[in-house]
């Protein structure tokens, strides 16, 4: 193996997984030998994430966890121990003073492979795909020596709703922080899997998942959705791979401006 | 194995040799993107052409570039046509006094020319001009393809030879920008495999979006450093047209006109990028036989009979990747007819093309259609990546395919 990214890799998407193929390569793509030494495994207890409300696996459930930071991660690893396979979908890369900040992810990464490949989960387990609930770095804007990492997630990081009924998932449970309604670009992909017959739930890990419907978000089923979310609305760079804002002091390293 | 004159599918890759070549994608060749939706956007297996046909494609994507740089420097100075094609009008005002004060410096010139297999020979369905993608599939990625195919090679390295190109008007050690729109993962491995390039031509790359430059007498400097080095050149990989919609104190009208700093592709490069410029085309006094011999007539697409539908596909004027194109009995009938009414509604924004019959590849499990991207430097060809897709229509869906020649006939 020639990169160190790549057994890490391995342990979220092992070759059997019937969704490893949605795992986002990027993460693991920017991991340094230098992080992943220097990275303990996962505590075993106490764990905050608790996921004894998810329901058991063979049920027709997938889930889409959309927590905070490393918390997404550890949530992640909780419900690979109730029997779903944690699918990282994080689209961002980490940089010098990053609006979205992408270490502790990493970190999360790289600590949770090790349990997840002693999990040795079935190769049909179903998903939990992990979203950063910070993507957008919500109270943040972007300064002067900043590194706009800033990323969105799209209908196209995800399995269709086809494919998810013909796969046997009839329900989706989110899981998001307490009073926290999707987030706008989720909810663009929540719809969708609505309009198709997949039951949605929603819950704040702390009880079970309720019946949630999904409100129809702006430019829904815009032959130009992605073009509009990315640049339509005065911002030309939101998204993931940003690059340093403009300041006056020296340049900056690496491969990034 | 499946045969036609110009090209065959080998049989897929074993799941076991595809899932290592997936991986060694991700981690060697900096493929990102390797899913979309429910699709797998790696092919498993390549486009092998035949014996001689590389030379002929990359004989007519040679003439294609040449015709097309001709035809580019006449349509500067006919800004009735450049109307016509749907330009933006502040980039027409903005050429326009590149025309008076003096154009921005031009670095080397790369393009990509999509050529069908059909029943009748190639046929060219566009001209890539502005932002031609694809660099890490032609050649990292296709020379891992390779090792399971003994006897083949890929047909070149395009973004070697752009490096090449670059690095022969620059001092060593100089940075160039690789600007582009950070939120797209498929442009950021564009830029990375770029990059890769440069590095090993002794340039230095910084990834970029446009607002991270700055300008000074008509020289581009990292916004980071404006008191720094200026920038040797920029690599653009950031659409011309969506430049206006970044803010003005970036200094983007720079990418149009005054700058000094050699421009990778020009913005000029924006009029053949146009599906219009089908239109312009017969108004021009330039000739180009290759074109009128490869791509197909262009009309406006309120003068295509509404029965006559099914022969023509409709293209948005500036669309990408296959976005937005619509052909009758192929594009879902309720987006085939929102693209229909949008086209017949939307004055120079649209095209409508004739349809050519996309030939597939023969003895594949299931139906596909391939497009062969030649890619050309400054007029010469230097190399090539495929796409099939299981529908005659290459959009973001289609797979991407390595394209493999008889070892000896790549381009070096």
């Amino acid at each position: 193996m020639s990169h160190v990214g790549e057994p890490i890799y391995l342990a979220y998407a092992p070759p059997e997984g019937a969704w490893s193929a949605w795992v986002k390569p990027v993460a693991f793509a920017c991991l340094t030998p230098l992080l992943v030494r220097a990275t303990p495994p996962v505590p075993p207890a106490p764990d905050p994430f608790d996921a004894t409300w998810a329901p058991p696996p063979a049920t027709g459930h997938a889930l889409v966890v959309d927590l905070p930071g490393p918390g997404a991660v550890r949530a992640g690893i909780a419900l690979a121990h109730r029997g779903y396979r944690p699918i990282p979908l994080f689209n961002a890369t980490p940089g010098p003073r990053p609006l979205v900040e992408m270490d502790g992810v990493l970190a999360a990464l790289v600590a949770g492979a090790p349990l997840l490949a002693d999990l040795a989960l079935p190769a049909a387990a179903p998903p939990a795909f992990l979203l950063d609930a910070l993507r957008r770095a919500p109270g943040r804007r972007p300064a002067p020596g900043t590194y706009d990492n800033r990323w969105l997630a799209f209908p196209q990081d995800f399995p269709s709703a086809t494919l998810l009924l013909a796969r046997g998932i009839r329900s989706v449970a989110v899981w998001t922080l307490p009073a926290s309604p999707p987030a706008t670009d989720l909810a663009h992909v929540l719809r969708r899997w609505q309009e198709a017959g997949i039951v949605l739930e929603l819950t704040a890990g702390d009880a079970p998942p309720a019946p949630y419907r999904a409100p129809r978000p702006s430019a829904f089923g815009s032959l130009f959705y992605r073009a509009l979310a990315l640049f339509g609305r005065g911002r030309s760079n939101v998204g993931g791979f940003g690059a340093a804002v403009p300041d006056s002091g020296a340049a900056g390293g690496g491969l990034y401006a | 194995m499946g045969l036609t004159p110009m090209l065959r599918a080998p049989a897929p890759l074993p799941a076991a040799d595809f899932s290592r070549l997936r991986r060694r994608a991700i981690f060697e060749a900096g493929k990102l993107d390797p899913q979309v939706g429910d699709h797998e956007t790696l092919a498993a297996y390549p486009l092998l052409l035949e014996p001689g046909v590389w030379a002929g494609l990359a004989a007519d994507a040679e003439g294609l570039a040449r015709e097309a740089l001709a035809a580019e420097a006449e349509l500067l100075t006919r800004p009735e046509l450049q109307r016509r094609m749907g330009i933006p009008p502040v980039v027409r005002r903005l050429w326009r006094e590149a025309h008076r004060r003096g154009p921005a410096a031009a670095g080397p010139r790369v393009m990509r020319a999509d050529f069908h297999p059909t029943p009748t020979g190639w046929r060219v369905s566009e001209l890539n001009t502005d932002v031609p993608g694809g660099f890490p599939e032609a050649y990292p990625i296709a020379r891992l393809m390779a090792e399971y195919h003994p006897g083949h090679e890929p047909c070149g390295d395009p973004a070697g030879a752009l490096a090449r190109a670059l690095v022969r008007g620059l001092e060593p050690g100089s940075t160039v920008a690789l600007v582009h729109a950070t939120a797209y993962v498929d442009d950021h491995q564009v830029m990375r495999c770029l990059g890769d390039a440069l590095s090993s031509a002794g340039l230095v790359p910084r990834l970029a979006s446009p607002t991270n430059l700055c300008w000074r007498d008509g020289r581009g400097f990292l916004a980071a450093a404006p008191r720094g080095t200026p920038l040797g050149a920029i690599l653009r990989f950031f659409p011309a047209e969506w430049l206006p919609g970044a803010p003005r104190a970036c200094g983007w009208e720079h990418f149009f006109r005054g700058a000094r700093t050699p421009l990778s592709n020009p913005t000029s490069a924006l009029l053949l990028q146009s599906k219009r410029f089908a239109l312009a085309a017969t108004r021009l006094r330039t000739p180009r036989p290759t074109w009128e011999r490869l791509v197909p007539e262009a009309r406006e697409p309120r003068q295509v009979p509404r029965r006559a539908d099914p022969d023509w596909v409709f293209k948005p004027a500036f669309g990408r990747v296959g976005e937005c194109v619509g052909i009758r009995g192929v594009t879902p009938p309720a987006v085939q007819r929102r693209i229909e009414r949008a086209a017949r509604w939307s004055l120079r924004r649209w095209v409508a093309q004739r349809r050519f019959d996309s030939l597939p590849l023969p003895g594949c499990e299931a139906p596909a259609h391939a497009c062969v991207g030649v890619f050309t430097v400054d007029g010469r060809a230097v190399g090539a990546y495929g796409r099939v897709a299981p529908r005659p229509l290459i959009d973001g869906a289609a797979q991407d395919a390595a394209v493999l020649v008889p070892r000896g006939e790549g381009t070096p």
